[in-house]
């Protein structure tokens, strides 16, 4: 069974007006997360001593403004285009990823 | 499989089992998942090799698995590109869930190359491949018998990769 693409109903950014670029992005230490699940502090990737950036909501900001330079569209006709299959390739997935994320966390 | 355990393999891929070809150890973007810290996505672009190449990765944790995922890999002194995902967005034949992109990318072709290519050899315009449920060793593997079968620490790349 198939499954059909899927379009959104509104706009994640009505009234703002996102200008970046990726080299601006400021590599930022976040603190504990909080597990929902246990309830319980949970030791934050950062902390693993590995090479981990954790985003904040200026940092996914900042690279989907770079949906215009790669797509020439703006995010929520971006978003459109990807769930009806008319753009491709990695950086789709990914914008695709984070502008979900953005509109399940800040929208 | 939760966000940390996923990030120290991944960590150790490029570390530890790879090093010898990785060009410079990649730093790693994540975004935790908003309502379960042991959720979330990892991605990085422009991951370089020593000889130039370069691969872009994303992966989605999701209830203990990979869900979404997007490994491409390029060679800029060709333009090729291969490109394994699963986007979540399932249309058929059209487009299975978990496909292959096979194709030279305009921005790193030479001009006349592109003169001689059909259309579907482009950039993204060519079949969406059906293909099996990639692993992320195992595209990294294709990587090194394909173009670092000379490296004299190939065998032990494959083999700490476990493919």
């Amino acid at each position: 069974m198939t499954q059909k693409p899927r379009t959104i109903e509104k706009s994640i950014f009505r009234e703002k007006k996102i200008k970046a670029s990726v080299s601006s992005i400021k590599k930022k230490h976040s603190g504990h997360l909080q597990s929902c699940v246990a309830g319980k502090p949970v030791k934050s990737i950062q902390e693993m001593g590995a090479p981990f950036h954790i985003m904040d909501k200026e940092d996914i900001e900042k690279e989907l403004s770079r949906i215009k330079e790669i797509f020439n569209m703006n995010p929520d006709e971006f978003y459109k285009a990807w769930k009806e299959d008319k753009v491709h390739g990695f950086h789709a997935l990914k914008f695709g990823c984070l502008y979900e994320y953005y509109r399940n966390a800040y929208a | 499989m939760n966000l940390r355990e996923r990030a120290t393999e991944i960590k150790g891929i490029f570390y530890s089992s790879c090093k010898d070809i990785i060009d410079e150890p990649p730093s790693f973007e994540i975004i935790p998942d908003i309502k379960y810290a042991d959720y979330g996505t990892i991605f990085e672009e422009g991951i370089k090799f020593i000889d130039g190449s370069f691969l872009n990765f994303l992966e989605e944790i999701k209830e203990e698995d990979i869900g979404r995922y997007g490994y491409e890999y390029i060679r800029p002194d060709t333009g090729f590109f291969f490109h394994y995902q699963n986007e979540g967005i399932e249309n058929g034949i059209r487009k299975p869930l978990n496909h292959l992109h096979v194709g030279i990318l305009k921005k790193y072709a030479n001009g006349n190359l592109l003169d001689y290519l059909p259309e579907e050899l482009k950039e993204h315009k060519g079949p969406h491949f059906k293909a099996p449920e990639i692993k992320f060793n195992e595209f990294m593997g294709m990587i090194i018998v394909c173009f670092f079968a000379d490296n004299r620490s190939c065998e032990d790349m494959i083999r700490s990769l476990g493919v």
